[in-house]
């Protein structure tokens, strides 16, 4: 049902995408998460006839946590740290961030790293931020492997400036490019 | 051009015979004790003693990617730390090691550099000639070599054709592929399979025949015949990376529907041992044919001695290793085991030999693995020294086997963190010098050309000469696809944002720097640095305003009460963070007199007079913004930037993006592609200078580029790092 709904969702007929949206909640209600967080980001970016809306967003996000998916929770911490559906609040995106990122999602790793590293929301650890770092990176995340890269060029996060280090984590970043990821 | 020479010709002591998953032929039958096990065409072997033991040593390389050359095609210069070339000379002191040796290939190996592109792409091999990387493979008598998925880039017909393996898929026509030229060893794949014949489109299993000397009971040589049995596997999410090649041509299967039978076939025709070559790494999450990294399950599977795993880069084992799939249960990332079997992930491009040293004992009836004789190491091409001692050997300068390591000596009064390199197999750069001096010269071929000198030197201070160009060809590209394929967004503008990626850390010569005249691709890397994939994010006005004033903190709070020379640059920002604008439609101020942000708070108040088409920028307006994944992930901690706001992520990478379009445009100017400066200072009288570095003697390249207000102020800056320092007034 949830793949009916999304091939409804890319014609451009605005019926068809309406029904798309009612095939999609649909199935969220029927338990299928996936459907749940399809609807959150369809509603967070908006789509042609589906005005952006984020508190309906972050409603799709809250039913789908429970499930422990890592996207619901990566999503509730973007929409708290950037103050959409929610209150700008970085502790609280921190905290979401950390469960996503304990899930396994490489994104939320990388954004709590960068957390860690501004001290925002949490306090500033540049140690911490390394290892977050380099567990992205470990899921071929290619921002991180590409921090990680230009942190060892310049000397940041306390690291000595290693310019071996930085070309081989400019190779991996290469070719973590190369593995498209799945967006969360 | 006859049949060429079969894949796994006789070489020497080596029969190899395809065993297909019908488990036609083969060896002859394990005999009963005692029995000739005749492995047919060695007549008058010597039956093998009950208890003799031997020493056998499977190398494996993998993730090649075409790095056959220790080089670098885009900088043009040598790069030791990588390259097959180098690779080679640990295999042939390990064959010195181990006379009893298999080398293995785990695929991803011909596509990777501009050579691979130079030799699919811009000037497509023909059927009578081998590939240069398999060409480096023969001169390195390669015993078998497994699939992974990157040899699928460039399509089915390609790969049918480089590895002269006739595929019999719908819709293509490509049994001409016997006879062209290609590897001598043979390729192994068992679980890709063609939708129209339901046949794998390699040999599902090879089995390696091999003479071994080994030792008798009492102690004598005793030559006795070894045959080992190979399977390999490749991620099933070819058929997403690859969509455009293999939809509707193949099918994928997963290790526990395919390895099982396979092994057995192999133990009937002979094997004594059967060895997984898997592209892939350790996943323990519960077993789905899909499952990208299958290897841990696949070690699972009863029947399999050892494992050669690859695609997702490490290196094991590793015993420092942080990786977290190399402490699931049963992983032993010291020892080199997945359950209980010796595995090895030999890194990528050349930089380490997977080396699985296996201790034999024959038990009457064939050989068997002796666990406790048994080593696994990855051996690198590059150490460093540590108090005299290279830190890839042990305190003896050997490697865990014993044998003297490659770097014995290297380091010998150097001092602590020098880098050291295995030297590279004349070898193999005296074969490919054609290949590579022809992806060197196309490489220079000029694809356009520029009036005036583009450089980063002046980046900072509003010389946007080699920043506009970026912005025009992303903004160009986002434009066109949106024209094309997102008609929601057809309305919004399309911006861009480049940053200068060097900014003089390393030095006066650490600065993009492209002469007028021709421009080559080259060229275009220097313009472009990083490996980035091209992002697109829509953001409103508010978010373009954080978004410069994140990139505003570049610059330090100058007090202009302060007669002391103060530093217009604030480091703890690096340079490849100041992402700009270049666009005759947007203007705006940074007044650096402002304060930075307190630690962990956003930025505000240093961008004045935001202006966009005359009129100050709305701020909810929507815009495209056209970057890359780096930014556009959360690179740089950009508020709001954080993966969310993509609306387009391209397949191709920002400098393939600027190569296409400097072909298009052909001649760049100053004037339409290098003066279109977008941000000013606020202007400011400062009771003293304000000063930043640069290299030395380029103040005229400033003036070129209508920069008035700069200065030299010290030759020297004093850092040994050929740099000066200028002022800038910011009263002007």
């Amino acid at each position: 049902m949830r793949n009916l709904g999304f091939r409804l969702l890319g014609l451009s007929d605005p019926e068809q995408v309406k029904a798309g949206m009612h095939t999609l909640t649909s199935a969220a209600e029927q338990g299928d998460v996936e459907a749940e967080i399809a609807l959150g980001r369809i509603y967070l970016a908006g789509i042609p006839t589906v005005p952006k809306d984020v508190r309906r967003a972050r409603d799709h996000f809250l039913r789908a946590e429970p499930s422990r998916h890592p996207s619901a929770a990566y999503f509730l911490g973007v929409m708290s740290q950037n103050g959409q559906g929610v209150r700008a609040d970085p502790r609280e995106a921190a905290r979401w961030f950390e469960i996503a990122a304990e899930r396994g999602s490489p994104d939320a790793t990388f954004l709590l790293a960068n957390a860690y590293r501004a001290g925002a929301g949490v306090p500033k650890d540049d140690k911490k931020a390394l290892a977050l770092y380099e567990k992205a990176g470990e899921l071929e995340h290619a921002p991180a492997l590409q921090t990680l890269a230009l942190a060892y060029l310049h000397g940041e996060l306390g690291l000595e400036p290693d310019e071996a280090e930085y070309r081989r984590y400019m190779m991996e970043a290469e070719h973590a490019l190369q593995h498209r990821p799945v967006p969360p | 051009m006859g049949a060429l020479a079969a894949c796994g010709d006789d070489t020497g002591g080596t029969t190899t015979n395809n065993a297909s998953s019908s488990g036609s032929g083969g060896a002859g039958g394990s005999g009963g004790a005692g029995g000739s096990a005749g492995a047919g065409g060695s007549g008058g072997m010597q039956v093998t003693p009950e208890g003799s033991t031997a020493v056998v040593a499977l190398l494996e390389t993998t993730d090649l990617h075409t790095n056959i050359l220790s080089y670098d095609y885009f900088k043009l210069v040598e790069d030791k730390a990588i390259g097959l070339e180098r690779t080679s000379t640990l295999v042939n002191q390990a064959r010195a090691e181990f006379p009893n040796n298999l080398l293995v290939d785990n695929g991803d190996t011909i596509q990777g550099t501009v050579l691979a592109d130079y030799q699919a792409l811009v000037t497509p091999l023909p059927c009578d000639q081998t590939l240069a990387m398999y060409k480096a493979m023969n001169q390195l008598k390669f015993d078998v070599a497994g699939i992974g998925n990157h040899e699928f880039n460039y399509g089915l017909a390609f790969l049918s054709q480089v590895t002269h393996t006739p595929f019999d898929v719908p819709d293509l026509e490509l049994s001409g592929s016997s006879a062209c030229a290609g590897p001598l060893f043979p390729q192994v794949n068992s679980n890709v399979f063609s939708m129209k014949t339901n046949e794998t489109l390699f040999q599902p299993s090879v089995l390696v025949t091999k003479t071994i000397t080994a030792t008798g009971p009492d102690g004598t040589a005793v030559e006795s015949t070894l045959r080992m049995g190979f399977i390999d596997f490749t991620p099933p999410q070819i058929l997403n990376w690859d969509k455009k090649w293999l939809e509707g041509k193949v099918f994928t299967k997963g290790v526990e529907e395919v390895a099982a039978p396979l092994i057995a076939d192999l133990r009937k025709n002979g094997a004594d041992l059967v060895v997984a070559i898997i592209h892939g790494g350790l996943d323990d999450t519960p077993y789905v044919p899909s499952l990208e990294n299958q290897a841990w399950h696949l070690a699972h599977v009863p029947g399999i001695d050892a494992m050669l795993m690859g695609h997702s880069h490490q290196i094991f084992p590793n015993a420092k290793s942080t990786t977290p799939q190399f402490d699931l249960p049963e992983v032993d990332k010291a020892l080199g085991t997945v359950a209980g079997i010796p595995a090895v992930m030999a890194n990528f491009w050349g930089q380490h030999l997977g080396v699985i040293k296996l201790g034999l004992t024959y038990d009457g009836t064939s050989w068997t693995v002796d666990k406790t004789k048994t080593i696994v190491e990855a051996r690198p091409i590059a150490t460093t020294c540590e108090n005299g001692l290279p830190a890839a050997c042990d305190a003896m300068e050997q490697w865990l086997t014993g044998a003297p390591c490659a770097f014995a000596t290297m380091c010998n009064m150097q001092a602590d963190k020098t880098k050291v390199y295995v030297p590279a197999d004349p070898a193999i750069a005296s074969l490919l010098d054609t290949e590579h001096q022809a992806t060197i010269a196309y490489v220079k071929t000029p694809i356009g050309t520029t009036d005036f000198e583009m450089t980063t030197l002046f980046a900072e201070v509003g010389d946007v000469g080699a920043i506009q160009i970026v912005n025009q060809a992303q903004a160009d590209y986002v434009a066109s696809y949106i024209q094309q394929n997102l008609p929601q967004y057809a309305g919004l503008p399309v911006l861009s944002v480049s940053a200068p990626f060097k900014t003089g850390f390393q030095g006066g010569t650490d600065y993009t720097d492209v002469m007028a005249g021709s421009l080559a691709i080259n060229n275009a890397a220097d313009l472009y640095l990083y490996a980035n994939t091209l992002q697109a994010v829509k953001v409103t006005g508010a978010g373009i305003l954080d978004w410069l004033e994140w990139a505003a903190t570049r610059y330090a709070q100058i007090d202009p009460t302060q007669t002391m020379p103060q530093p217009l640059i604030n480091p703890a920002m690096p340079g490849y963070n100041f992402d700009m604008f270049t666009d005759t439609r947007i203007s705006y101020e940074i007044d650096v007199t402002q304060p930075l942000p307190p630690l962990g708070m956003k930025a505000s108040g240093r961008i004045k007079n935001l202006m966009f088409e005359g009129a100050p920028m709305d701020m909810g307006q929507e815009f495209i913004v056209a970057t890359n994944n780096y930014r556009a992930g959360g690179g740089g901690n950009f508020p709001g930037l954080d993966g969310s706001k993509t609306i387009f992520a391209a397949p191709d990478t920002n400098r393939e993006v600027l190569i296409a379009y400097i072909k298009k445009i052909q001649n760049i100017t100053r004037a339409d592609n290098g003066s279109a400066r977008s941000f000013q200072f606020t202007k400011v009288t400062t009771m003293g200078p304000v000063t930043f570095t640069s290299a030395q003697n380029a103040l005229p390249k400033a003036q070129a580029a209508g920069l008035t207000n700069i200065s030299l102020l010290q030759q020297d800056d004093g850092s040994g790092k050929l740099l000066s320092i200028y002022a800038i007034d910011l009263s002007q």
